[in-house]
């Protein structure tokens, strides 16, 4: 059996996204695969059984997902915390030993979903470079490098990880860096011997959520448009101003969510003029009548919300800006951007897949 | 749709042989019933059918209980049942054959989504049906010249040539009744409702063709489809004068039209522009709209600039003179023959020359005298007449003197009567005589601005829109590969080969995305060079350190790079970063900014201003609606304020105004052709002197759509 280990080396580089579309390649190149994920960190429960809400994701992805109770091994509860630094967890990587055999079985290929980072779980024993040995798998490093930012923790873990380094690959790479990637990154990673399958472009559309995600977490009602709660939403704009500098302002982006008082007609419709996903309305003012109808008319939804606008923009950005991969159509574009960026073939070879 | 096919298609609204309403109650006190009286005490002598499916007889004439029951089939038919009901009827009312109707009823598109289904359901019917629909949500129509009052306000003014129509039904109405009270007269008054399917264009095209109407005069809160109105509005003008008022010029007024119509109030600016193209006179107050109306409809146009002020008291001259000064209307230089006759029939303190005071115990005589001599000069165009009540004064024989002088001569006359009660009967004799009597000067001098301002606009050649040789082909795949990589913004090397292609001079240089880039670019174009950081994030690029001038060699290209992008970065962390753009050093020269900004209801305005603060804090700006031909392009430039830094002030020499007219031009050509421009921006557009051109060497251009 094959294992590769898909870890990386700071949260949200977007392994679990990577973790999907590695999954369905493999898929559709005739090879089943199972799933892992050792130690999970956003507990939910999926009725009886307390596990990772990602982990969870993925494993509704495949056509034979694995009994829900082992494929994440440890979810990090503050029970489990405590437990580790008073020395009551018996064996956490017995734990993940043990899960991982129930998974595995029967399983040519594992594809295994490493920590958030290279250090993370390290207190209990279960970081990367101990589960790669444990797992006897490889390891595929997702990095996603920011202007200015050195290929520390790469460097990290390819000395701890050893021949089990299978690779690098980047993620989540604005067009404007690609450039001084190529010249700069990649043949420093030549140089230290470390083999790099490619970069994966930066993607709004995945960071986006839905409208009715956004209704969700605002608590909001939704006026109008009900049919087009399923429509994404990348970014959202405060709408505070006259209407000659709102239309100016809300053409800068697309596929918004447009907060403003409900009594501001003129602003709600210079949202509707541009490409507009939804308008937030605060303080529980609903709108003219006249604008809700062409709201509706549009098909643009009018969210009415008991809370203030400071408030409402708090809660946004608590949810956005992070990739969200439960939504529809998510998977199958992870999948087409990896195979744009990554070179697969030779990913696959050098991992025995 | 020929215009002929417009006009007879409307008159079923305006000249019916027969009406049906269609929802009158037994007693009165219903919109029904209302419409219904309406039509019989207005004078109408068609054929009336009330219709209300449980009375056989109302007012003494035979009800219908429904529209299948009718005699004939109705040229018209006024609906005021409750809007559930709307639907069936005009599925009836199509069914039958009926090619008009309005729509009094309420409870549509203004109610919420709910309404505004049921009112896309009714037009529906009514265009399958081939039935044009006033309203719905609306006062309803009055038409003088079948003395047809389908509506439900029972004051109708006299009969006359100004056409109105109203978006709003509440200010409708007492407009109505104050231009009964004043005397006013109609040819046509619209409520326009929802304008579910009628709007303002279509009753202007209407208009143009009818021969009782010499004036339009509307009230409006929004514009359905702008390029058309211009388009009709301009063909109206042509023959007639339409003066609008156009409500929601403030902030706060926007807000409030949003509210009330459902539509953005539209920017200032673009009306303005718009407005200016097709000819439209432009009121700001309701008591403007019908001082205009009143002028233009009672009034020959001057027939040139220049006025004749002729009054009994100085103060009230004065103050007519400043507001000649103030709205631009020229004052009549008058020949010295004037004067000199002047001075031989005037008391020896009277003023002779323009303003003319025949003084303080003038009669009707000495004020007719005056006149008349005026009227002689050939510098006269129009005469304003002012007077007040002194002792001896005779308001009532002066306004019946002067204005006799005034149409014998043919000359276009304006009274200011000032006072209440002394000069009432005065007043109301030049109302008589058609004379527009105003109760203080400024207003008369504002009527007659407005009414030179139109001559003006006829006399002047329409503008044509050059043709512009450019390459579209490479602006459209500019355009795709940036809407394809889902990008909003097209800036550097990208916008200006978007410049090149329509033959706007750019400066030598590229875009580097990185230090060897720089200065392989910086060598190739020679130096010094400028540099400029690059990204669709950073706006003011020299507000945040993003420019370095006079980079003179490699060493310097290379740290002029690092520090651009490091500051950009350490001030704007979150800014996407291309790179650093590398220029050719532009000799210095006036800085100008051409720009663009597509207006939801008009479309594509281009934008001129001198650069800088100019444009940033004294919004020295001028607008045109695209595309602009070279003489509005020139016309622009001669407008801004800071224009005599262009001519060249102060020992500078002028600068080259041709090359900024070509690049206006350019612009405009630019935004017409590509609909997914938003909004462009040429700043600084670097002006050499006359003869050295100009560069374009900044551009950034907005897309989407």
């Amino acid at each position: 059996m094959r294992t590769i280990i898909v870890a990386s080396t700071k949260p949200y580089a977007g392994k679990t996204g990577i973790c999907v579309a590695l999954l369905g390649e493999l898929r559709e190149r005739g090879v089943g695969a199972g799933y892992f994920k050792p130690y999970g960190t956003m507990p939910f429960r999926d009725g009886n059984v307390l596990t990772d809400r990602d982990a969870y994701y993925v494993n509704t992805t495949l056509p034979k997902p694995g009994p829900m109770g082992s494929v994440c091994a440890i979810v990090r509860s503050e029970r489990f915390v405590e437990d580790v630094l008073l020395g009551r967890e018996p064996s956490p990587s017995e734990r993940v030993a043990d899960a991982f055999a129930t998974v595995s079985k029967g399983q040519d290929v594992m594809v295994v979903e490493g920590p958030s980072d290279v250090y993370q779980g390290m207190a209990a024993g279960v970081q990367l470079c101990a589960v790669a040995d444990l797992l006897d798998g490889r390891v595929l490093l997702v990095d996603n490098p920011e202007h200015l930012e050195l290929p520390d923790a790469v460097l990290g873990a390819a000395d701890c990880l050893g021949t089990r380094l299978g690779g690098v690959v980047l993620n989540r790479i604005h067009e404007s860096r690609s450039a001084a990637i190529i010249e700069h990154l990649v043949p420093f990673y030549r140089g230290r011997g470390i083999p790099y399958f490619g970069m994966i472009a930066d993607d709004p559309t995945l960071a986006s959520i839905t409208v009715s995600e956004l209704v969700d977490e605002l608590g909001g009602t939704v006026l109008c448009a009900e049919d087009r709660l399923d429509e994404p939403v990348e970014s959202f704009m405060i709408g505070a101003m006259g209407q000659e500098k709102a239309l100016r302002f809300f053409r800068r982006k697309a596929r918004k969510a447009v907060i403003t008082g409900g009594d501001r007609a003129d602003v709600q419709l210079a949202a509707l003029e541009t490409s507009t996903s939804a308008i937030v309305l605060t303080g529980n003012m609903p709108p003219s009548s006249l604008v809700l109808a062409r709201a509706d008319q549009l098909g643009v939804p009018m969210v009415l919300v008991d809370m203030d606008t400071l408030t409402a923009v708090e809660k946004l950005e608590g949810i956005m800006g992070q990739v969200r991969l439960h939504g529809p159509g998510k998977a199958d574009r992870m999948r087409e951007m990896f195979v744009a960026g990554v070179a697969v073939d030779d990913l696959l070879e050098a991992f025995d897949l | 749709m020929l215009r002929e096919a417009h006009f007879l298609s409307l008159q079923g609204f305006f000249d019916p042989a027969s009406v049906a309403v269609i929802g009158v109650g037994r007693e009165p006190g219903g919109v029904g019933r209302a419409v219904f009286d309406n039509l019989l005490s207005g004078g109408f002598t068609g054929a009336v059918y009330p219709i209300n499916p449980r009375a056989d007889e109302i007012a003494g004439k035979r009800c219908y209980h429904d529209v299948a029951e009718l005699p004939s089939v109705p040229d018209l038919a006024v609906i005021a049942v409750p809007a559930d009901a709307c639907l069936e009827e005009i599925e009836a009312l199509g069914d039958l054959g009926v090619g008009a109707a309005i729509v009094i009823s309420a409870g549509f598109k203004e109610t919420g989504p709910a309404g505004a289904a049921k009112e896309r359901a009714m037009v529906a019917a009514a265009a399958e049906r081939g039935v044009r629909l006033l309203g719905p949500n609306c006062l309803g129509l009055i038409s003088m010249r079948s003395k047809l009052n389908a509506s439900f306000s029972s004051t109708v003014p006299p009969a006359g040539g100004i056409a109105f129509m109203s978006q709003s039904g509440a200010l409708g109405t007492a407009i109505l009744d104050w231009a009964s009270g004043v005397g006013i007269g109609l040819s046509s008054f619209v409520s326009l409702g929802n304008k579910a399917d009628l709007d303002e264009s279509d009753l202007l095209q209407a208009w143009t063709d009818d021969p009782d109407t010499r004036v339009v005069v509307a009230y409006l809160e929004s514009i359905a489809d702008g390029r058309r109105f211009v388009d009709v509005a301009s063909t109206l003008v042509a023959t007639k004068p339409l003066i609008v008022l156009k409500a929601g010029s403030s902030d706060a007024g926007a807000r409030a039209v949003s509210s009330h119509t459902g539509s953005l109030a539209g920017s200032q600016t673009a009306y303005e522009a718009a407005f200016r193209k097709a000819g439209i006179i432009r009121a700001d107050t309701v008591q403007d709209l019908f001082d205009f109306a009143e002028g233009f409809s009672r009034q020959p146009l001057p027939a040139g600039p220049g006025v004749a002020i002729l009054t009994n008291a100085g103060g009230p001259a004065i103050m007519a003179t400043d507001a000649c000064e103030a709205l631009g209307v020229g004052l009549a230089s008058l020949e010295r023959e004037t004067s000199e006759a002047l001075r031989a029939a005037l008391p020896d303190a009277a003023a002779v020359y323009n303003p003319v005071d025949v003084l303080g115990d003038a009669k009707a005589e000495r004020y007719a005298a005056a006149a008349r001599i005026l009227a002689a000069d050939p510098n006269v165009r129009s005469l304003l007449v002012i007077l007040t009540p002194q002792a001896p004064t005779q308001p009532k024989e002066t306004a019946e003197a002067v204005a006799a002088v005034a149409k014998e001569s043919g000359l276009p006359m304006f009274g200011c009567f000032m006072g209440q009660r002394a000069v009432a009967e005065g007043r109301a004799a030049l109302t008589a005589a058609g004379v527009p009597s105003y109760e203080f000067p400024e207003r008369a001098v504002g009527t007659l601005a407005a009414m030179e301002r139109y001559r003006a606009h006829l006399a002047a050649p329409q503008p044509q829109a050059a043709e512009v040789d450019a390459d579209r082909d490479a602006v459209r795949a500019v355009i795709d590969e940036a809407l394809g990589a889902r990008r909003m913004t097209i800036a550097e090397e990208r916008a200006a080969a978007v410049a090149s292609a329509y033959g706007i001079a750019i400066p030598k240089g590229g875009l580097a995305r990185d230090v060897k880039e720089a200065r392989l670019l910086a060598a190739r174009i020679g130096f010094p060079v400028a540099m400029k950081i690059a990204s669709p994030d950073i706006l003011h690029k020299s507000d945040l350190g993003g420019i370095r001038l006079g980079v003179t060699d490699l060493d310097m290209v290379s740290r002029a790079y690092a520090e651009l992008v490091d500051s950009a970065q350490s001030r704007m962390p979150d800014a996407v970063i291309w790179g650093v753009t590398v220029q050719q050093m532009i000799p210095a020269g006036r800085e100008v900014i051409v720009g663009i900004n597509r207006d939801p209801t008009f479309g594509p305005l281009v934008m001129f201003g001198l650069g800088g603060i100019y444009v940033e804090v004294m919004k020295d700006v001028t607008f045109r609606m695209c595309p602009v031909s070279p003489e509005e392009a020139r016309a622009m430039v001669t407008e801004v304020k800071a224009f005599g830094l262009l001519r060249g002030a102060r020992g500078q020499k002028p600068a080259d105004i041709d090359a900024i007219v070509d690049v206006i031009v350019k612009v405009s050509a630019l935004a017409s052709d590509f609909d997914d421009i938003l909004e462009l921006d040429i700043n600084p557009l670097m002006v050499m002197d006359r003869g050295g051109g100009a560069l374009a060497v900044d551009i950034r251009i907005g897309i989407g759509g």
